[in-house]
């Protein structure tokens, strides 16, 4: 029995929790695309499922060369959408992190730290012109007193950067804090 | 009486960093770094490759060892191995049968890196028992 949910993550922590809650109720992961989840009914907790941003494009020969690994590995990879892998391993093998240790962990965080960091720059440059536009058009507004105010982008300006504050917050600060945690942890252990 | 190596103290790797690492501007350290402890999950991988294995027989391997202590994560695997490839410190061996799995093991550099390694571990052994008080000698 299949069952199909559209939804929206943004955040892949949130995401990768909400399938595994899934998992241990008996609802598997079987594929992934743009907002639509496809499950499977399996036996409750069979899965641990683990969400990786790869380091180059799905295609590139060194991602196949890694996903061919972890699949030697006894990893299984259920969905590749972008550069996000869906993966999971079976409950009974033992616990399932991708990474073990504190280096490769940091690593790994400065992958993740570099992706959110574009996206955020897009983010503001596309809200801070939209609203530069807004605002010289009240700075001039005796000069085109005949063309209305640019509503869209305002709007547009106004949302994208509303977007780039609320990914600031939520992904780009927790990975950073993240990473700081791992190097002070690292000063003791590997 | 208490002796503590500088090294002990320190206990820095470089074979966790790699190309990319250098590459995008990271941390790049002395090659004399090179004689400090190896990680934990180094010093199990190269060990297990004594005999030519694959990934998942490592991850094995060393979980077994460690009575479940270290498990490696596969990605954590797949960097090191990389990373000791390009130090030669192991070397792949062709699979018969298989041309896409591939298995590896350790050179005479990497025996080389356990030998300073087991002379490491018999110090710090030796010391921490003698102040704890675990042994007279």
């Amino acid at each position: 029995m299949k069952k199909i949910i559209h939804k929206a993550y943004w955040n892949p922590d949130k995401e990768q929790q909400w399938l595994n809650e899934l998992a241990a109720k008996g609802l598997s992961l079987s594929d992934y695309s743009w907002c639509r989840y496809v499950f499977e009914e399996t036996e409750p907790g069979k899965y641990i499922y683990q969400i990786e941003l790869l380091k180059n494009k799905p295609g590139n020969p060194e991602s196949e060369l890694y996903l061919h690994f972890l699949e030697d590995a006894g990893v299984e990879i259920v969905a590749i959408y972008m550069r996000w892998v869906f993966l999971r391993k079976k409950a009974a093998d033992g616990p399932f992190a991708i990474y073990s240790d504190c280096e490769s962990k940091i690593q790994y965080l400065n992958r993740l730290k570099n992706f959110w960091t574009g996206l955020l720059v897009l983010e503001f440059s596309a809200g801070l012109f939209n609203l530069g536009i807004s605002i010289l058009y009240l700075l001039n507004a005796g000069l085109m007193a005949e063309s209305p105010f640019p509503w869209v982008n305002f709007l547009g300006g106004l949302l994208c950067t509303g977007i780039g504050i609320v990914f600031f917050f939520t992904l780009l600060r927790p990975v950073y804090l993240q990473i700081l945690k791992l190097r002070k942890e690292q000063a003791l252990h590997d | 009486m208490t002796v503590v190596s500088e090294a002990d103290i320190v206990g820095v790797s470089v074979t966790d960093i790699t190309d990319a690492d250098t590459k995008t501007g990271g941390r790049i350290m002395p090659e004399s770094s090179e004689r400090g402890s190896l990680t934990e999950a180094v010093y199990y991988i190269l060990l297990s490759l004594y005999q030519p294995m694959h990934g998942y027989g490592i991850m094995q391997t060393v979980g077994e060892w460690s009575r479940g202590r270290v498990i490696l994560g596969a990605g954590t695997l797949y960097g090191a191995l990389n990373t000791l490839l390009e130090k030669n410190w192991i070397q792949t061996v062709a699979v018969v049968g298989d041309s896409r799995k591939k298995e590896y093991v350790i050179t005479e550099i990497g025996r080389q890196q356990i030998e300073d390694e087991l002379l490491r571990l018999d110090e710090r052994l030796t010391n921490g028992r003698r102040v704890t008080g675990g042994d007279e000698g």
